[in-house]
């Protein structure tokens, strides 16, 4: 294994890249985000165009998201060049701010012109020659936050001390849902358990917590927009084989698990599955409801593979928290592989009919530049932590006596 | 990654096998790593969990879901197809489809509130989140942007209906503002109408003038819209077909319309129709080309008392209407009668439904609404062979291929009705000619005149001709007619006239009692029972009970206290009896037959049986008491003459002729040609050869003989009582029977709403003895309206010296004598028959000389065959 120390002293390309040999599984984390990605163009594009084009490369969505992926991977490669530390120690800076954009989003007097409400929610900022998301880059910063602040900490071993962490989340929570966009609202909570289990909270804590909220889900019901409950609505009475609502409040859900079962096992040619996702008229196709275009497209085995390129993703992300012995680097890689991760199974499960439809998309795959220059970030992150991982820890880590 | 053993290893508190979790820490000696092990786990089982999802949904829906999916990428349309003509004999089309197309747009469309409705809908949709938080003038302004593209929009539509049609859109626009116009019209006198009656009723309640509130209220209900606001209102009556087919793809089309264009706050789209509105109604008029026409009627050949010189022409209207039936639109039922003739019947169900490809079927015979349903007599009885079933055409919206299912016309139907004698008959009982309205001669100088029906009153009832060889009826009348075109300007005057029923088909669907034309029918089957010899006499006493004088009368006794015996000076043979309609004669067969005889007697001759004829409900005449008392042999007396409780109908009556003069053959009667539900069946009633001569002969001589029943009508000129034989057509031979049965009174509730017809049911009554004059109960709030004898007149006709090609039968309501009032009217039919080429009367080398033989010359005829 090449030294970083060593032969180059000077700050050169060279020096900054030496660390790259140490990157590992991080490699595996980068092949499995590019063959994502591609997947995600190809799909959009099936999406996209009602007719095979062959004299065309793709369709001008999937263009687009290809320039997308261009500026993702871009700034992926940007976030390595920095040693992470120097990142990291800002983090409680990018929380602010985003936390700046997210209350600025919810002020009403902002004009029309830079904030305007978009399916109902007031998601999104114009700058002029794109949208942005904040509540996207939001999910970095808070992973960042939380470890933080956790990095060195056992007090959340005890009860009380899952209060602190629980505030850090639940500000941008409240703040997203107030958008509201309840989808990426709902992934922060995993990412937090994911990073309290991690960082050694005891389990028997956690349980109390969730069996609470279990409990008390059904006070929240009333709470609910009418949009959302209809949405838990419909989901009951899909499940329930109940078709009366297809046309209507599961419109959207029963339009892409038809097309998703269309599909059948090995999927359909191309041209019967472009002008069956046209002429059905799957709505957010080629973003929120990607992944019934690609089992329409590709069928039970091209999905099952996704989800493996996932499970390859997702295990190659615990691998390197596993490999650093840094404890901010472990709680980050952590975070940011739960986000992944419950977006994934929130997206491919109200695709495929276990949950209600919320919007939220498919890390890497559905259309959006926010969306998929934030998980690419995410993947340099994580590249970075490996690249300038320490070879021996400063101290031992999360290590308690149980668990 | 290096193992290492642990560092601490103490067993794990609360895990669930304290053996597992030592191995685990052996295995993975950092919590940290176990714990990122549980979440790999966990990420692990949930994936699982989805992957198995999508593998059994593939597996389980794949194909339906497929085929679901398929099916948005094909557009189906119906199309059109023709209803089967309707012919008569000749091939004379009675009823034919026109194809008709009229375009409409909705009202909402119309009225210009769709394009702010629409707008302020999508913009509530698009922000609904932000839509509480908007200022009324922020609202306002969005509505206004998006409404503008929408009305933008209906222009564009209007422009492709111009386009597609050649109509000017200045002219479609003034016309769809006509249509706004007269709905407003409409909904402006409801409003008033509604407005009134409440403030009437409120001022009744409360005895006070409304306050602002109340007043609110009741402005409120007034204004509330009427029923055509929410429909489709048409602006271009009758386009061409080719117009209509491009505005019927025009009206399936969509698109998306952006209302707020690329404002970033709005992406979704609104799908709306690409001509706002545009409906296309097939409205397919049937056409009955020949239910009104000019009938030439020669006035030089009717009775004298109305002879009149040269030909007048009558406007006929509702020319085999009973027979034809008519359109209706569709009601719930069809669709069920639709679903059992589909089950009842594989055959048609093979033919009608399609089985698509997405796994449900398609009846291409199904109703919907806007169609025409068939409604009696012809069309509605053949609704199912006439309708024939739509084509399909299928486009395949993804590579544009359009594939068709032909429609398939209905079948024509062809009657065995002749048009034209149909239209002959009818003009003979039209009263404006004079035959069918009450005149002075139509009863002898010493009958009291009906008090019912004064001099000029027209005079309904029912002609049939049956062909004596097949049994097909070439011409069926029932007056008063029920016209398509009065039918459809003026239903009540069709459907609520309880006097008249000018819907009802009397010659199948009315029971008459037939009276004294049953006398031949009833010595055959005397004769064929043993109950009497042919060539028995019986003696005419005027009176069946020698000690009860006003009771079982000759009607010869009754007038003239006479028998027929001492008129003829001898008793009675059967054709004597059957010459002078002597009722002693066959109150005795009546008695010697007995009850159960004498039903069967009529029984074989038709009575209580239908023959599914498929022009609308029949009825098939009753024996017996209403209340379903036994009957005694009082009743088989009275039946002996066709009085009591016997009823049939005028198509009974002659079929029961036509059988007699077959021989005894009887042949199912038919108006449907090549009907393949009935085979040509045939019964042998085995009459004694002779007593059929003998019931013929009775039959010739009433007509021919001076004697006869039916032989003369006789009237006074200038005080001078004259007389004229009933039947003059040189060279054909007419023989006959008349009958002047005892009607029940008909009685109307003279309430003025509801008005409601109750009728007297038949009791055993003697010709002569008017019982229900007798017995007349006039109840409070009941008028007798029509009260007298039925007039009768059944006869065979055919070439001279040939047997009998034709049975005619007639029957005029309340009109008193057979020989006088439907006597006439038959001697008319036989010369239609003539005129149609029907009869070639002997002499005559031309159909057409025979028409119009010398007035003078019928005395000759009557010398000859007296």
């Amino acid at each position: 294994m090449p030294s970083a120390s060593g032969p180059y002293r000077s700050w050169s390309i060279g020096r900054i890249l030496a660390p790259i040999g140490r990157i590992g599984p991080g490699w595996i984390l980068i092949a499995a985000s590019l063959a994502l990605s591609i997947i995600g163009i190809v799909s959009i594009d099936v999406a996209d165009a009602p007719k095979p084009h062959p004299e065309t490369w793709l369709s001008p969505v999937a263009s687009r998201q290809a320039v997308y992926l261009a500026v993702a991977v871009a700034a992926a490669a940007l976030i390595v060049l920095p040693n992470y530390r120097w990142i990291a120690y800002a983090s409680w800076v990018y929380y602010a701010v985003s936390i700046g954009l997210l209350i600025f989003l919810l002020i009403p007097v902002v004009p029309w012109s830079i904030v305007a409400p978009r399916n109902g929610a007031r998601s999104w900022i114009n700058l002029g020659f794109t949208d942005f998301q904040p509540s996207e880059p939001a999910k970095i910063a808070y992973a960042m936050a939380l470890a933080w602040y956790m990095r060195y900490r056992t007090e959340h071993r005890r009860f009380t001390g899952l209060l602190p962490p629980a505030i850090i989340t639940g500000i941008p929570i409240a703040l997203i849902t107030l958008q509201p966009d309840l989808g990426t609202a709902s992934l922060f909570i995993p990412a937090l358990f994911a990073v309290l289990i991690a960082a050694g909270a005891r389990l028997r804590h956690l349980a109390i917590i969730v069996m609470l909220a279990a409990m008390s889900a059904p006070a929240v019901y009333p709470v609910l927009k009418p949009h959302q409950q209809q949405r838990i609505v419909g989901l009951i009475k899909q499940l329930k084989g109940d078709t009366s609502e297809d046309q209507d409040l599961n419109f959207q859900a029963a339009a892409a698990q038809t097309l998703a079962a269309a599909g059948g096992m090995t999927g359909l040619p191309d041209e019967r599955s472009r002008s069956l996702l046209h002429f059905n008229r799957l709505p957010e196709r080629h973003n929120d409801m990607v992944f019934a275009v690609i089992l329409n497209r590709f069928g039970a085995l091209g999905g099952l593979f996704v989800l493996g390129l996932y499970a390859v993703w997702f295990g190659a992300a615990l691998l390197c928290a596993g490999l650093t012995k840094d404890p901010f680097g472990r709680l980050v890689t952590v975070a940011l592989a739960a986000f992944v991760g419950a977006q994934v199974f929130i997206n491919v499960g109200m695709n495929v009919g276990l949950l209600p439809i919320i919007g939220i998309t498919l890390p890497y795959v559905s259309y959006g530049g926010s969306s998929l220059v934030t998980v690419w970030v995410m993947v340099g992150l994580v590249a970075n932590i490996m690249m300038r991982r320490p070879k021996t820890g400063p101290r031992r880590s999360f290590e308690f006596i149980d668990g | 990654m290096i193992l290492r053993p642990p560092v601490e290893g103490r067993a794990g508190q609360g895990a669930a096998s304290p053996h597992a979790m030592s191995m685990l820490k052996t295995l993975l000696p950092r919590m940290f790593h176990r714990r990122v092990l549980l979440l790999l786990t966990a990420m692990g089982i949930a994936l699982s969990a989805l992957g198995f999802q999508i593998v059994r949904v593939a597996a389980a829906r794949g194909d339906s879901a497929l085929a679901a999916a398929e099916s948005k990428l094909i557009r189906r349309q119906m199309t059109p197809t023709v209803r089967g003509r309707i012919l008569d004999r000749k091939g004379r089309i009675l009823a034919q489809d026109k194809p008709s197309y009229d375009v409409a747009i909705t009202y909402e469309v119309l009225a210009e509130t769709w394009p702010t409705d629409r707008a302020g809908r999508f913009v509530r949709r698009a922000y609904r989140e932000q839509w509480p938080d908007l200022t009324a003038s922020q609202r306002e302004e969005l509505i206004t942007r998006a409404a503008a593209v929408y009305r933008d929009h209906v222009s564009r539509g209007f422009l492709r209906v111009s386009q597609a049609t050649g109509v000017p859109v200045d002219q479609l626009v003034a016309a769809g503002r006509e249509a706004l116009e007269t709905v407003r019209r409409m909904h402006a006198s409801v409003s008033d109408r509604r407005r009134r009656s409440d403030l009437d009723a409120f001022r009744a309640r409360n005895r006070r003038e409304p306050d602002a509130e109340e007043l609110r209220t009741i402005e409120r209900r007034a204004g509330a819209p009427i029923r055509e606001m929410s429909q489709a209102r048409v602006i271009l009556p009758r386009v061409p077909d080719a117009a209509a087919f491009a505005l019927r793809d025009l009206a399936d089309e969509q698109i998306d319309l952006r209302p707020l264009g690329d404002d970033p706050g709005a992406r979704a789209d609104d799908r709306v129709e690409l001509v706002p509105g545009l409906r296309v109604f097939d409205t397919g008029d049937r056409d009955y080309p020949l239910d009104s026409m000019e009938i030439e009627v020669d006035l030089t050949q009717l009775p004298t008392p109305i002879r009149g010189n040269g030909k007048e022409r009558v406007f006929l209207e509702g020319v085999a209407s009973h027979l034809i039936g008519w359109m209706r639109e569709v009601w719930v039922d069809d669709e069920h009668a639709r679903r059992d003739l589909l089950k009842n019947s594989p055959s048609e169900e093979a033919r009608a439904v399609l089985d698509l490809p997405d796994g449900t079927t398609k009846d291409r015979g199904e109703y919907i609404e806007g169609d025409r349903v068939g409604q009696a007599g012809v069309e509605g009885a053949m609704e199912a062979t006439l309708r024939g079933l739509r084509g399909m055409r299928t486009r395949s919206v993804d590579s544009g291929v359009t594939q068709e299912i032909p429609p398939e016309p209905g079948r024509d139907v062809q009657l065995s009705i002749d048009i034209m004698l149909q239209a002959r008959v009818q003009a003979a009982m039209t009263p404006t000619v004079g035959l069918a309205k009450v005149q002075d001669w139509h009863r002898s100088a010493t009958e009291p005149a009906n008090p019912t029906m004064p001099a000029g009153t027209p005079i309904n009832g029912a002609a049939v001709v049956v062909d004596v060889d097949t049994g097909e009826i070439l011409a069926m009348v029932s007056t008063p007619p029920a016209p398509q075109r009065l039918r459809r300007d003026d239903p009540e005057a069709v459907f609520d006239d309880p006097l008249n029923l000018p819907y009802l088909n009397r010659a199948i669907d009315r029971p008459y009692p037939p009276g004294s034309i049953v006398k031949p029918l009833m010595f055959v089957e005397a004769v064929r029972r043993g109950s009497i010899r042919a060539d028995e006499q019986i003696e005419c006493t005027g009176h069946l009970l020698p000690n009860q004088p006003n009771m079982l009368q000759c009607w010869i006794w009754k007038r003239y206290k006479q028998t027929h015996s001492s008129q003829l000076e001898h008793d009675l043979a059967g054709a004597d009896a059957i010459m002078v309609s002597c009722n002693i004669f066959f109150f005795t067969l009546g008695r010697r037959m007995g009850v159960d005889g004498i039903t069967t007697a009529y029984r074989d001759f038709g009575v209580g049986r239908v023959w599914d004829l498929s022009i609308g409900p029949e009825n098939g005449g009753f024996i017996g008491r209403p209340v379903g008392d036994p009957l005694e042999l009082g009743d088989a007396i009275q039946m002996g003459i066709g009085q009591g409780p016997i009823t049939w109908t005028p198509l009974h009556a002659a079929c029961a002729y036509a059988t007699l003069a077959r021989g005894g053959v009887v042949v199912r009667p038919s108006i449907i040609r090549h009907d393949r539900r009935h085979a040509r069946a045939t019964t042998e009633l085995d009459l004694p050869p002779a007593a059929v001569s003998v019931a013929l002969e009775g039959l010739r001589r009433s007509v021919n003989e001076e004697l006869g029943s039916g032989h003369a009508i006789s009237y006074y000129r200038n005080g001078v009582r004259e007389s004229e034989p009933t039947f003059n057509t040189r060279g054909v031979r007419v023989i006959g029977k008349t009958g002047t049965a005892t009607a029940p009174d008909l009685k109307l509730a003279r309430a003025e709403s509801g008005e409601k017809i109750e009728e007297e049911t038949p009791e055993g009554e003697s010709d002569g003895v008017n019982a229900s004059e007798a017995r007349r109960v006039n109840k409070q709030g009941v008028e007798v309206v029509r009260s007298g004898d039925h007039s009768w007149f059944v006869v065979l006709a055919g070439r001279e010296g040939e047997s009998p090609r034709y049975a005619i039968a007639v029957v005029m309501e309340y009109a008193g004598s057979g020989g006088r009032v439907s006597g006439p009217i038959c001697n008319q039919i036989v010369k239609a028959l003539v005129a149609e080429g029907y009869l070639q009367p002997v002499d005559a080398p031309s159909p057409g000389a025979s028409d119009d033989p010398p007035a003078d010359e019928n005395n000759s005829d009557e010398q000859e065959n007296g």
